[in-house]
């Protein structure tokens, strides 16, 4: 059986009164391709963020490789948030420079290969570049590193099916070995091929958290579960 | 890794400030430059350069606390908070990263405003009042130092460069603290307005809290015959004396170490990034 890589225990986070995670507990193994799903605003950026250490005021336990998020656990994760968080004066050439500074784990060649595969300009500041380009710029960003744990929120939202293809094929084909990804998303069809388990979200709480084989062996797809679990949320 | 974070911080600022302080570079060796040439009057040129100069470094605290506070709240409180936050780096290195350059920007608008200040004594006063600034200042050295040694003189200008440079930090770690406390989530819809009533509330309640003590306490440095000694009355001093107010040094520091330890807490703990 493989080693637990995440384990998360009765997790909970409000803003105000408003509760958006009401105790999550589950555990994420080592190697697997784990598919973060529920509706917008069920509370799956708020678990990533907690994960990731961008929030430290939630309740209940998050261990990274049996660590809480910090500097150790922030090494061996790869986060693509949703939002484009790369300083607008930065060029592709000096963010990459920036990752490879600060992360040891950062492949600086493979980053280079990516960015001349994706057709990316080096030199030109990142403002000036099209919303796709800077996606892809954030994408290899990520993919560039040999991280234990990537977490994408929502890599395959607002773009085309040929764009989502291409994206989910770059995370495919470059994660490291015997990585582990969280993959948040509220668009099934596409990453259901590629997914080992599947956790679900609503209102705050996980509701469902099982293997895609198993989901196999009751005669239906991730998507058709989704319909189920989901059919009364707007 | 505060290097590298001290390394980016200055990349990062140093679009703007850096770009400041090459103009003001420039203008500060032609005017100097061309005054060594031409003796005789001030051009119009050069009298137009100090004339930029000192709207450059009248401003010149202005335009850092500016860049400084869109710096601090873009980088970790908007959009790139997600890359910040995420850098395996401890939470402390990125304030203190962000607390020393910043120091260093107010430092080089302090040295810009005395540069300014030099060359336009310099080049103003010999061409308008026709005195050799150079024989004055020999003129006067010796009544200023009169009894004193060159190492008790120095040693005074470093603790009020000390004292200086202090107040700098503590503004920077004011304007941080405040921009972390209009970053929470009762007062982040209008985050900007209230950081400048914090910034403005807290450095008005520091200036007079450290003024009040300092009235009550007179525990300081001054120069009593050829040497530094500490005093703890104005009488020992003597009229007209130099005085180093310890008491606003250390009532200083306590407030940026409370207020370094308060912005390292509202950050950590009760700002939710956008």
């Amino acid at each position: 059986m493989s080693e637990t890589l995440l384990k998360v225990r009765d997790l909970k986070k409000s803003y105000g009164d408003h509760a958006v995670l009401k105790g999550v507990s589950y555990d994420i193994a080592q190697g697997k391709i784990v598919g973060l799903l529920g509706p917008n605003g069920c509370g799956k950026t708020s678990m990533i963020k907690s994960i990731v250490g961008l929030i430290n005021d939630y309740e209940g336990k998050i261990l990274i490789n049996g660590k809480a998020p910090g500097v150790e656990s922030k090494k061996v994760i790869a986060y693509l948030p949703e939002k484009n968080y790369l300083p607008s004066w930065m060029t592709p050439k000096s963010a990459i420079k920036y990752m490879a500074d600060f992360y040891d784990n950062f492949d600086m060649q493979k980053a280079l290969e990516m960015a001349a595969r994706f057709e990316l300009p080096m030199k030109q500041k990142i403002k000036t570049m099209s919303k796709g380009q800077q996606e892809k710029l954030q994408l290899l960003l990520v993919m560039s590193r040999k991280a234990d744990l990537y977490i994408l929120d929502e890599p395959l939202g607002g773009v085309d099916l040929v764009s989502r293809e291409f994206i989910l094929d770059t995370i495919m084909k470059n994660h490291a070995e015997n990585s582990t990804i969280l993959l948040s998303t509220h668009l099934i069809y596409d990453i259901e091929k590629v997914l080992d388990r599947v956790l679900m979200v609503k209102d705050g709480r996980l509701v469902v958290n099982t293997d895609v084989s198993k989901i196999a062996e009751d005669g239906k797809t991730v998507e058709d579960l989704f319909r189920e679990v989901f059919s009364n949320v707007g | 890794m505060l290097g590298k974070l001290l390394k980016h911080e200055f990349l990062a600022t140093g679009r703007v400030m850096g770009a400041l302080y090459a103009v003001v570079g420039i203008i500060m060796a032609y005017v100097l430059g061309s005054y060594y040439i031409s003796k005789d009057t001030a051009s119009t040129g050069q009298m137009l350069g100090i004339m930029v100069l000192l709207l450059i470094s009248s401003c010149s605290f202005f335009l850092t606390a500016v860049v400084m506070i869109t710096n601090f709240q873009k980088s970790l409180y908007g959009d790139q908070g997600y890359l910040s936050f995420t850098l395996p780096v401890k939470g402390s290195s990125l304030l203190i990263s962000k607390i020393l350059v910043s120091t260093v920007w107010f430092i080089a608008a302090f040295v810009c405003l005395m540069g300014t200040a030099a060359i336009s004594f310099f080049v103003i006063k010999e061409d308008v009042i026709g005195e050799d600034t150079f024989a004055t200042i020999e003129s006067l050295l010796p009544i200023f130092l009169e009894g004193k040694s060159i190492s008790t003189v120095l040693t005074t200008v470093v603790l009020m460069m000390v004292g200086y440079f202090l107040r700098f930090a503590v503004i920077t770690i004011a304007m941080y603290f405040a921009i972390s406390l209009a970053n929470t989530r009762h007062f982040q819809k209008h985050y900007l307005l209230w950081t400048i009533v914090f910034t403005v509330a807290i450095l008005f309640a520091v200036a007079n809290i450290s003024d009040i003590i300092s009235g009550r306490i007179v525990f300081g440095l001054s120069i009593i015959g050829n040497k530094l000694s500490l005093i703890t009355s104005y009488a020992e001093a003597g009229i007209g004396a130099s005085y180093i107010d310890l008491v606003s040094i250390i009532v200083y520091l306590l407030f940026g170490v409370g207020l370094y330890y308060a912005t390292f807490y509202v950050m950590n703990k009760k700002v939710n990034i956008r």
